[in-house]
């Protein structure tokens, strides 16, 4: 089934938690909407499933508007972030609940139900009851649960937030096997960017009620549209800028960092994006100078932080070389984003103006 | 559970519970078990038997089942009304439902006979259809629901507001319409409260005293419950028809509470921690 | 963020809740406020002026005084004896606690008359322990001793079951924290764990008063009832009811029903802040 999300908005109170959101998804897909808490994202997929009333707009499953149905009528698989599972009923009956409601012969039930509990590789485990499983255990019953009766489309909200960082890490990757091994459409909510660049054909990033970006992860990575996105997923630098036609300079500083960009004109107030890997640092004198104030071992490499015309910036060192602080090195930009701040804003989201490689 | 060294402190305050408990509880449970089974079990069987006393001891059984009864569909409703929705003057209905926990009952007796006794509107319309409430037995049941009201309802309205809500929306998304999620998963979930608090609604409404002695007009074979026939034998002396009759009940109570206890364990069979 | 509804969607489903609400409140309000609103009009109707002069008699405030006396004893000696059975079913560990743990619930579940021929028959002048004193020349049945334990035992489960959950909740790593900070045990006490069950303990303590006050039929079985000496006044209540003088009754149960109101409203409070 694919879905359509059309201008949808959604109050509580008078606190507006989605603001007009539109967002198609594609049959057979597999979209993440990532934001931080509060976002309003878990309350988007509610709407899609019908737990929630939107305010305004509509949602379209297959090209049907679903607005009248309710969540039962709608067919949709909804996997819970506490699992939701029924505590007094045993793995096997939570994941033949929905064939149990309607009147389906009992064999065949089984039937499904052991389908299932193989596909989710729980196995052995029809007679226990949630108590007596791990975490990921019981995620993986959830799953089973909503898929019992063959949803058209699968929602996730946040379906792994409760788990252990290992455990998360491989029950995502197993659920985009399960994804492509069944071809359900599936939209899963998370606030954690690397499980969602994992795994997802497309992100959607969600801040305060609205899109702020659409994308592959890749394109969100290292095309982040505005500063939200670009300090949301993945780290960032911000440094102050202003573009002069002689080219790029640290803002109130003669310190040029890059050449102009094209076709641009001199502009007072920008600001320069720039991650910490796209830092390089040379222990000769050959770039900007700049002081190291602190060193962070993280084991497969190490974070730097560096006084930089009166900003600290952080950079990622690969090289394994010794440092120290307060030792004076020089640093070159590989890559920046340059944004426009819009001179009306409170400054938070920026225009994007160009990105410079050096 | 971390093992730690006993202190000379904890002993004490482990010997004064013991005393305490001892001193008022088990010591009077075992002298009345050792009197009443002391002449023997013969005696005991004969007291239970005698007209009067079995007459008592049915009533009362009977009548406390069917309260326990009433309140488990009224306490239930109640419960889920009073936290599932909102309505004018939520707050003061559950206040009110503490009052019996807090009225005397020899008090609530009065106010029955007050308000349903024959010198009143409502008993005197009654009257004039034939109905009796106060002296006979509907005038018992009123006072037992009355004292017995708030058990179910105290006892289902915390796990109602404990229980996760995302249960029945994961049933609502499987496909279950409204009864369906009450019948199969929120009765469940209930179901050990719900009981835990009928049993307490019945041990009481076997043991009430202080109402029914004011509201029932106490006639044998008629109105006279277990409690009141335990009286009224020790007032004529008949030590041994009070003695047998009250290990009855406490018999019955002993089981009811194992039973409460067994009910709690189960409703904790499979809690995830 | 969720707030309380029903699902479904739909005007029937509206409809039936409404129907439950009403049939919810009419049920609560016939069962228990009718009856109080009779109460209050029997006693201004059926002359207000000779009820009071009824609980004024000096028998009549002496059973009050006593009922207070009887009220005191037990908030005092349960307080005590429930934070004492609070913390031993809490933090410690033995066998039988389990046993322990049924038998505080026992009050709860037994007639008062019961209970009161239970205290008859081991502290009366025959029993095991009531013999002992009768030797030297001390009632305990028939007389305050007697009534004090009875009153004991009917609200003995109050203190302890309201402060047992508090401090399970509480949990022990605050004393030891204490501990690990210089803290005796019984400065740990009275600074760490007293004020952590405060809430519980006053509820308890509610709970314990208005079940004092009321209490009955151990209280009548136990003292004999003689006026002026062992009555309380919820005997008394009952003497005047039984005696016909229905104003005296009446007027001495709307003095009780009230103090209960207040009861209940301090009860409410409580919770509040609980």
């Amino acid at each position: 089934m694919s879905i359509n999300v059309h201008t949808i908005s959604k109050k509580f109170d008078a606190f507006l938690a989605v603001d007009n959101v539109s967002f198609d998804v594609e049959k057979g897909e597999l979209v993440s909407l990532l934001g931080p808490s509060g976002c309003g994202k878990s309350t988007i997929l509610r709407i899609i499933a019908g737990l929630e009333q939107p305010d305004t707009g509509s949602v379209f499953l297959n090209g049907r508007n679903v607005n009248s149905l309710s969540a039962r009528d709608r067919r949709v698989g909804f996997v819970f972030q506490h699992y939701a599972l029924f505590k007094h009923m045993t793995v096997g009956e939570n994941i033949g609940f929905a064939l149990s409601l309607l009147k389906i012969p009992k064999r065949q039930i089984a039937e499904r139900v052991a389908y299932l509990v193989d596909l989710v590789k729980l196995h052995g485990y029809e007679k226990h009851y949630p108590d007596q499983l791990s975490g990921g255990q019981r995620q993986r019953v959830a799953l089973a649960r909503s898929l019992a009766a063959e949803p058209g489309i699968l929602l996730l909200d946040e379906p792994f937030g409760a788990l252990d960082l290992k455990v998360r890490e491989s029950l995502a990757g197993w659920l985009r096997q399960m994804h492509d091994k069944l071809d359900v459409t599936s939209i899963f909510v998370t606030h954690d960017q690397n499980e969602a660049m994992d795994i997802s054909d497309k992100i959607i990033v969600i801040n305060k009620g609205h899109i702020e970006q659409t994308g592959t992860a890749r394109r969100v990575y290292e095309n982040p549209q505005n500063k939200f996105v670009a300090s949301f997923i993945g780290n960032i630098n911000s440094i102050d800028a202003t573009v002069r036609k002689d080219g790029i300079f640290v803002k109130g500083t003669d310190c040029r960092v890059g050449d102009s960009p094209a076709c641009r004109d001199a502009k007072e107030d920008t600001v320069l994006l720039v991650r910490p890997e796209d830092i390089v640092i040379n222990q000769n004198s050959s770039g900007l100078s700049a002081t190291i104030t602190s060193i962070r071992y993280k084991g497969s490499f190490m974070e730097l932080g560096l006084k930089f015309n009166g900003t600290i910036v952080k950079a990622i060192d690969f090289s394994k070389r010794e440092w120290h602080t307060d030792q004076k090195v020089s640093i070159n930009f590989k890559m920046f984003k340059l944004f426009e701040k819009p001179g009306t804003l409170n400054g938070e989201i920026y225009e994007n103006m160009d990105t410079i490689y050096n | 559970m971390r093992n730690k060294t006993i202190t000379s402190g904890d002993l004490l305050l482990r010997t004064l519970s013991l005393g305490y408990i001892s001193l008022l509880i088990i010591l009077p449970v075992c002298a009345l078990s050792y009197e009443a089974l002391q002449s023997g079990a013969g005696t005991v069987w004969h007291q239970i038997t005698l007209p009067q006393a079995i007459a008592s001891l049915r009533l009362t059984l009977i009548l406390a089942f069917i309260i326990a009864l009433i309140n488990i569909i009224t306490g239930t409703a109640t419960a889920w009304v009073l936290v599932r929705y909102d309505f004018p003057l939520k707050k003061v209905i559950n206040a009110i439902i503490d009052l019996p926990f807090a009225i005397p009952t020899v008090v609530t007796g009065i106010m029955l006979v007050a308000f349903y006794g024959p010198n009143s509107i409502i008993g005197g319309f009654l009257q004039k259809c034939d109905i009796e409430i106060i002296f006979n037995k509907p005038g018992i049941v009123l006072a037992l629901l009355f004292v017995t009201f708030p058990f179910v309802v105290r006892a289902v309205q915390p796990v109602l507001i404990e229980m996760e809500r995302d249960m029945e929306e994961a049933a609502q998304t499987l496909g279950a319409t409204a009864p369906q999620v009450f019948v199969r998963i929120i009765l469940p979930t209930l179901l050990p409260s719900i009981l835990t608090g009928g049993a307490l609604s019945l041990s009481r409404a076997l043991g009430e005293f202080g109402s029914v002695v004011i509201v029932a007009g106490n006639i044998p074979f008629k109105t006279l419950v277990a409690p009141v026939y335990i009286y009224g034998e020790m007032e004529s002396y008949n030590r041994a028809g009070a003695t047998s009759v009250s290990f009855v009940l406490l018999l019955i109570s002993f089981l009811i509470l194992i039973t409460i206890h067994c009910l709690q364990k189960w409703s904790r069979r499979h809690e995830i921690a | 963020m969720k707030s309380p509804k029903s699902f479904g969607y739909g005007s029937k489903k509206k409809t039936a809740e409404t129907a439950l609400v009403t049939v919810v409140i009419v049920w609560v309000c016939m069962l228990i406020l009718m009856p109080l609103y009779g109460i209050v009009k029997e006693a201004c109707t059926s002359g207000l002026f000779s009820g009071l002069i009824s609980i004024t008699r000096p028998d009549a405030l002496h059973s009050f005084y006593l009922t207070l006396m009887l009220t005191v004893g037990a908030v005092v000696v349960n307080t005590f004896f429930g934070i004492v059975l609070a913390i031993v079913l809490v933090r410690q560990e033995f066998k039988g606690k389990l046993a322990l743990n049924g038998l505080i619930d026992l009050p709860f579940a037994v007639s008062p008359i019961v209970a009161g021929f239970m205290f008859i028959t081991l502290y009366g002048p025959y029993g095991w322990i009531g013999s002992l004193f009768e030797a030297h020349g001390v009632k305990i049945i028939y007389a305050f001793p007697g009534m004090m334990i009875a009153t004991l035992f009917v609200t003995f489960p109050f203190v302890v079951r309201e402060v047992v959950p508090v401090l399970r909740e509480y949990g022990v790593e605050q004393e030891e924290a204490a501990f690990v900070l210089g803290a005796t045990k019984w400065q740990t006490f009275w600074k760490v764990t007293l004020p952590s069950i405060k809430w519980g303990l006053v509820y308890g303590i509610t709970l314990t008063v208005a079940r004092s006050i009321g209490e009955f039929g151990a209280v009548m079985v136990v003292s004999g009832a003689i006026i002026n000496k062992t009555q309380t006044a919820t005997l008394f209540t009952h003497q005047q009811f039984t005696n016909f003088d229905y104003s005296g009754a009446f007027a001495a149960a709307v003095v009780l029903a009230s103090v209960s109101f207040i009861t209940l409203v301090i009860m409410q409070y409580i919770q509040k802040r609980k």
